[in-house]
């Protein structure tokens, strides 16, 4: 161990000093050179690097386009807004309509409604089923202003579906205040 | 030293926009230790100025990856040491004999004899020494003695165990010693 620290102490001493040889002459030239060389390289290299560059941006384009084509419902709104702008414009109204009375009726919901909503909810699911396979009808290239009549229609069976369970519910709630102020007399 | 830590600063900014002469400037301040830290390794001393210029070369390229965790001086010291490492692990798969290491032997004898009289004779003497040594034992004390990594380091640096490491440098700082023929101080 000591030994060892007789080597340590000896480079301590040298520390700095052990630096002694020199390139041949005429490095800096050499460098210099070199570095003219990679500048030249690494701009061609830049050129180079729009042929990746358009290969992705083909390959993001596609990738796009697939997603559009194996998804029909995502550019389904934009595939109808294209055909028919009212059409579009009124089912988005109507959509609007249909959620916020969903809604409401959903905060109505009490054990004794329960089944009534429930069952109300399944129907308009086969009704959006419906108008969905209106709208690729639609877009396919049907004969339009039956479709449009019908696809009016269907929004509209929703709202009286919807309307027609809150009257429903309405009277539930009646039936119920009536036996309960019957019961307290 | 902060002054120059500082100019040091601008012509690595420089450097990063590609200005040749910010380039030129650092290479001027480091060449002299990175070609001596190579040579060290490689022991050839066109090998070394290529290996040290090819160091420069990258370290501008990578340089945006320089975060500044250590010195400038630290980060392309690192950056010769591996490229002489590859470089000296590749002239071994040759089993290349340079002209040139046949010659230093010759010189070696002359120059190892001298006395060490100044500084400078004893740092003579010992890095010619240390060329009479086997190249793990040369390239190991280098890094451990002059370059002042740690066993880890070197273990990582040599890519071998970090015992295996301890082991080496401990041989090898043996074998240097009796070598120079020091004799333990009292």
């Amino acid at each position: 161990m000591k030994e060892n620290d007789t080597i340590e102490s000896l480079f301590g001493d040298l520390r700095g000093s052990l630096d002694l040889r020199e390139p041949a002459e005429g490095h800096r030239d050499r460098f210099r050179e070199r570095l003219g060389k990679q500048a030249g390289r690494s701009s061609r290299r830049r050129l180079n690097l729009w042929r990746p560059l358009s290969i992705a941006a083909t390959v993001a384009l596609l990738l796009t386009a697939s997603v559009f084509l194996l998804r029909p419902d995502a550019s389904m709104e934009e595939q109808v807004a294209s055909i028919s702008p009212e059409a579009s414009q009124t089912s988005h109204y109507f959509a609007n309509l249909v959620a916020q009375e969903v809604q409401e009726l959903e905060a109505l919901s009490s054990p004794e409604t329960r089944p009534l909503i429930d069952d109300a909810l399944r129907q308009l699911q086969q009704l959006e089923a419906d108008y969905q396979r209106l709208e690729s009808d639609l877009v396919e290239g049907g004969n339009s202003k039956m479709i449009l009549q019908a696809m009016i229609n269907n929004f509209q069976t929703r709202i009286d579906l919807l309307q027609q369970v809150m009257e429903k519910i309405e009277e539930i709630k009646q039936f119920k205040n009536e036996n309960n102020a019957t019961n307290v007399i | 030293m902060s002054q120059h830590n500082e100019h040091t600063d601008v012509l690595l900014q420089a450097c990063l926009k590609g200005d040749q002469r910010a380039q030129m400037k650092i290479y001027d301040q480091y060449y002299h230790a990175m070609y001596n830290t190579a040579v060290r390794i490689v022991k050839d001393s066109a090998e070394a100025e290529d290996i040290m210029q090819e160091s420069f070369l990258s370290a501008f390229t990578k340089l945006d990856t320089f975060k500044g965790e250590v010195t400038f001086g630290a980060w392309l010291k690192r950056i010769v040491i591996n490229n002489s490492i590859y470089h000296y692990r590749k002239q071994q798969k040759l089993q290349e004999v340079g002209l040139e290491s046949v010659l230093n032997k010759v010189e070696d004898k002359d120059e190892a004899v001298a006395d060490s009289g100044s500084t400078e004779q004893m740092a003579q003497k010992v890095l010619e020494t240390m060329k009479q040594l086997k190249d793990s034992y040369r390239i190991s004390l280098t890094l451990h003695l002059i370059e002042g990594y740690d066993y880890k380091e070197i273990s990582e640096i040599m890519d071998m165990s970090y015992g295996n490491c301890r082991t080496t440098i401990s041989r090898a700082k043996d074998s240097l010693r009796k070598k120079l023929s020091i004799t333990p101080s009292v």
